[in-house]
């Protein structure tokens, strides 16, 4: 048995899946100032009748990390830079303190300054002074070198101890982009405490309740990591709302390989992501939050204000909606009138106080010309705009991604969707209307209302590598690894292959040892260039990617979801 | 919104076409990692993320984009490989979103280069086959505004010998190169006295730099030189042919410049557009001028921006060397003062209006010799410039020594009507003579361009 739950800002949903099937499922409302609460009543419900001994794993997606940045909630932090040359890092400023440091690596990973012994000893009088025990280190190009930030590390762990949460950048984020490393490892740095204890506690409550499933937390970009990692990769869990909805999509859609429009419609926002091939696609940096861009790999995801609890308003004549929540709907108890009472008065939804509803609008339309079903058409089709506009901007962002290869502009393939697929609450009601006017074929899928946790239930773990060698001066490098690894003789592309693979599948056995099919660790990306120096080669440089793309588990086997029958609410 | 990112003072759009899979051969200095390690720095340094700074995809130019500039021997096809088109299409994009509004500046950082590239084309000279600024500037004088005044700043450590072959007749374009002295240095030309011809006296304007120029020598002749002639020719369009050869560190010239050095350069210059050149120094110093134009375009601070080895005395000029300089800013002002009453030396005046130069051209990278007759004439109705004849004989120095020959008429995009007529009969004639392989019309005010092949 295979438990997902989704921690969500309202809700926290659960699924409970037996032989592929979703045999039960869960919704209590999220308690903010205590998840793992939400977490444990949603768990119950899905146990009641069932041998908590025979569940296999859960998997989490949270909100916590998340709201933790939100409301920066976080311990005084410290940030030391080491930007050397460059862009200047002024505006690179985090938390409580920030150090920059003088020491410089250039891109092909080369010490060109050490750190400054004198430097070094005020910074450590000043981290002393300062109470700070929660530090972010980041150079530039650390990810081609981390001996400064390596260094850095060991002479606070011998003469500070009691600072104890020191990241790195070359670890937490180990991708070029030094303002999105610091980003990400301040973040991950400012989180830690509070994902440790919430980690912990989680462990311990499902271990008290006699489970002994292997626990997993979902990541931005849909796959899985082990709740242990996650101590350590806190950041890595930002966004994994949006992701597990996605996962869900995934899930839901079966064996569609067409190229998908995905939209979920909350109360308050819509969100809009793709799937092409069967496979998600990515922001390609990292995804942002809160104003901090970061290198956190996440699954493609715009939100446009506009959900079910949109405010109506009427300007100059004109009705349309305001991207406002007021919620809930007059026709369910509310006092302003939303798009959901437009779909009750256009008669796509049956639920709720149509009379209600009518009044409410009667009392809208008083100064236009519009009759009641007229006006609630215009403000669906105002939604409907809404959507059109913000899928076009999305798909020309796409199509303007840019390719440095030959190859890859001329079999550039263009996005275009072929189906529109929607979850949430207003669903049923908006999809025609909306895939007719998107052109699309629209598929509503089963379990709309449980997708993220489904989403969550089912994703398998997702590794990436990156592996770095340059022939010259003899090394290569794995991301994230301490080291580098001394090059001897001859190192080909075939070579840093194989060595990549072998890495791969050592850290898919690590990660919980689940029986991932070595056909699914793909190459993503090779490039190999010769070093010419005046005019004869010197060496290569060999760049190389590889992935565990996000998908479904296929431990899962054959998923049944397109069955009848009632699930209870 | 993003909000934790600097805000650039400009918008500035980059074109960024790396090439990685495309070289002239393994080992060549023009090859696939040329912009490898640019790429990592702006990677790294989150140039894209920069608020104001948008990165977009090049498009192909087509082949009218290309016959619009250039006279190809044997036909487009063969010298424009899509790696050209990609590259030229990448000017292209840049000066659409420029002149859209999308951007308020935009650089090119595409390969091949293209300043090597004369108008007529028989081969590959100096890593170049296709000018990808000119087609960039015709591009938009045919889309936009067809009396588009442009400068060209052009900043390779060579002398930009094909821009200025391409616009030497033309008073619309003012064509500045500078560059090493091309006594020491590939193409072997660039002298002050070359000024342009007959039509166009003084728009095309070369200083020629001693070897071992650093920042200081160079920033002298924008300041002294080269701003005071912008602010009087008044030009629509200022852009920069962004060579990064005159690094202190490239393999293939004797010059001083730092990263500073270009940064200052494009600040003083402040350049709508800028368009990639040669820079060989690919590990030491393209990752460094890059980010430094980068950076200057888009208004941001550069001065924390420093080559690993670099010290300030690099950017200090000796005294010796910026005498020099300071005679040929001197030349060449006196040249650009007396511009109305210069007489050119390189055309012999044959009567009506006409004038005429031969010359020989060196295709190094092709090995191909090329022999040249250029007649054109100047015009004396106003706003009418002229029109011109091209015969050209190539010849490939291999050990079969294939001769092709060819010749062409340009009809400039402002013409008269009768010099329009005359260049067609002309066509026509050449036509009919049968004497050459091939005929060429580049006719710029209809579009049409027109290949007759010999049976």
């Amino acid at each position: 048995m295979i438990i997902g739950i989704d921690v969500g800002g309202t809700h926290t949903d659960g699924v409970l899946i037996k032989n592929g099937q979703v045999t039960k499922t869960g919704k209590v409302v999220t308690r903010r100032d205590d998840l793992k609460e939400s977490i444990l009543e949603v768990l119950d419900e899905l146990l009641v009748g069932q041998d908590e001994k025979k569940i296999e794993r859960i998997v989490f997606s949270t909100t916590l990390t998340t709201n933790l940045i939100a409301q920066r909630k976080y311990p005084p932090t410290g940030l030391v830079l080491i930007p050397g040359p460059g862009m200047k890092p002024d505006w690179l400023k985090l938390g409580t303190i920030n150090w920059l440091l003088k020491g410089s690596i250039d891109h092909r990973g080369r010490k060109v300054m050490d750190l400054e012994q004198n430097e070094l000893k005020s910074f450590l009088e000043e981290l002393a002074t300062s109470g700070i025990v929660d530090l972010a280190i980041v150079g530039k190009f650390s990810t081609r070198n981390p001996s400064l930030e390596e260094k850095l590390e060991s002479f606070i762990r011998e003469h500070l101890p009691e600072v104890d949460n020191v990241q790195l950048g070359s670890r937490v984020a180990p991708v070029l982009n030094f303002p999105r490393r610091v980003h990400t490892t301040w973040l991950n740095t400012a989180v830690y405490r509070e994902n440790t204890i919430f980690l912990k506690e989680v462990q311990d409550a499902v271990h008290k309740r006699g489970i002994n499933a292997q626990l997993y937390l979902l990541k931005a970009d849909g796959g899985t990591m082990l709740l242990q990692e996650g101590i350590n990769f806190g950041v890595e869990t930002i966004k994994s709302g949006p992701a597990a909805s996605i996962m869900g999509f995934l899930a839901l859609s079966g064996t569609e390989k067409r190229t998908s429009l995905l939209l979920d419609v909350g109360g308050t926002t819509t969100d809009i992501a793709l799937i092409t091939g069967g496979v998600p696609l990515f922001e390609p940096e990292g995804v942002e939050i809160e104003g901090y861009l970061t290198s956190v790999r996440g699954l493609l995801n715009r939100s446009i204000p506009y959900g079910g609890d949109s405010r109506i308003i009427v300007d100059n004549g004109q009705i349309g909606l305001a991207p406002e929540r007021v919620g809930p709907a007059v026709a369910f108890g509310g006092s302003v009138p939303t798009l959901t009472d437009a779909l009750v008065v256009a008669g796509l939804v049956e639920k709720g106080d149509q009379k209600q509803a009518r009044l409410a609008f009667a009392k809208l339309v008083e100064h236009i010309e519009d009759s009641l079903e007229e006006a609630a058409q215009k403000i669906i089709d105002h939604f409907y705009l809404k959507v059109k506009e913000a899928v076009e901007e999305l798909l020309i962002e796409l199509n303007n991604r840019p390719v440095y290869t030959i190859h890859e502009l001329l079999t550039d393939t263009r996005l275009e969707p072929e189906v529109v697929m929607m979850i949430g609450g207003p669903a049923k009601a908006l999809l025609p209307g909306l895939a007719d006017k998107l052109g699309l074929a629209p598929i509503l899928p089963d379990y709309y209302h449980v997708a993220n946790a489904l989403g969550a239930a089912v994703a398998r773990p997702t590794l990436r590598q990156t592996l770095y060698a340059d022939t010259a001066q003899k090394f290569y490098r794995l991301s994230g690894i301490m080291g580098k690894q001394q090059i001897t003789g001859r190192f080909t592309l075939k070579d840093a292959r194989q060595i990549l693979l072998e890495h791969m599948k050592s850290m898919v056995k690590q990660n919980g040892g689940l029986n991932i099919d070595d056909k699914l660790i793909e190459i993503t990306h090779e490039e190999s260039f010769n070093l010419v120096r005046g005019f004869s080669t010197q060496g290569q440089i060999l760049r190389l990617k590889a992935q565990v793309k996000p998908g479904i588990d296929p431990a899962l086997g054959e998923l049944k979801f397109l069955m009848k029958g009632e699930i209870k609410q | 919104m993003k909000s934790n990112v600097p805000v650039a003072k400009n918008r500035l759009g980059l074109i960024f076409f790396p090439a990685y899979d495309w070289a002239i051969t393994p080992d060549h200095p023009e090859r696939e990692e040329r912009l490898l390690y640019t790429h990592d720095q702006i990677i790294e340094e989150g140039l894209l993320d920069v608020e104001g700074i948008y990165e977009f995809k090049p498009e192909l130019a087509t082949e009218k984009d290309v016959a619009r500039v250039h006279i190809c021997v044997p036909n487009v096809k063969t010298l424009a490989t899509t790696s050209h088109l990609i590259s030229a299409g990448g000017a292209i994009t840049a000066a659409k979103k420029y002149i859209e509004g999308v951007v308020d500046k935009a650089f090119a950082l595409v390969r091949p280069p293209g300043h090597h590239a004369f108008r007529v084309v028989h081969g590959n000279r100096g890593f170049c086959n296709i000018n990808n600024e000119a087609i960039m500037v015709e591009w938009l004088r045919t889309n936009y505004n067809p009396e588009l005044k442009v400068v060209f700043i052009d900043t390779d450590a060579h002398h930009a010998d094909g821009t200025q072959d391409i616009y030497y007749h033309d008073p619309n374009v003012l064509h500045i190169s500078i560059h090493q002295d091309g006594r020491t240095l590939y193409p072997g030309t660039g002298f002050t006295w070359e000024l342009g011809g007959p039509g166009a006296m003084a728009k095309t304007l070369n200083i020629p730099l001693p070897p071992g120029t650093t920042d200081e020598g160079y920033l002298y002749v924008i300041d002294e030189l080269i701003l005071p002639i912008l602010e009087e020719f008044k030009p629509d369009l200022i852009i920069n042919s962004a060579g990064q050869d005159n690094h202190y560190s490239d393999p293939l010239t004797n010059m001083g410049i730092t990263a500073q050095g270009y940064a200052e350069l494009n600040h003083r210059l402040n350049p709508h557009l800028a368009v990639l050149q040669g820079g060989y120094s690919i590990e030491d110093a393209l990752p460094y001028t890059n980010l430094g134009i980068l950076l200057a375009m888009a208004g941001l601070d550069y001065s924390n921006l420093k080559e690993p080895d670099y010290h300030p005395s690099r950017s200090r000029q000796d005294s010796r060397t910026m005498d020099q300089i300071k005679q040929i800013v001197e030349q060449v002002r006196y040249y650009w003062e007396n511009r109305d009453r210069l007489i050119s030396d390189e055309f012999e005046t044959i009567g009506n209006g006409y004038y005429q130069r031969e010359r020989e051209i060196f295709y190094d990278t092709d090995y191909i010799s090329e022999k040249q007759k250029e007649t054109v004439k100047v015009c004396n109705t106003p706003d009418c410039h002229g029109h011109i004849f091209i015969k050209s004989i190539g010849t490939h120095l291999g050990i079969y020594k294939k001769r092709v020959s060819i010749a062409a008429v340009i009809i400039p995009r402002l013409v008269c009507k009768e010099c329009q007529q005359i260049a067609r009969e002309k066509y026509e004639e050449y036509c009919q003579k049968g004497q050459y392989h091939y005929v060429y019309l580049q006719n710029q005010v209809n579009e049409e361009y027109l290949r007759w092949v010999r049976e």
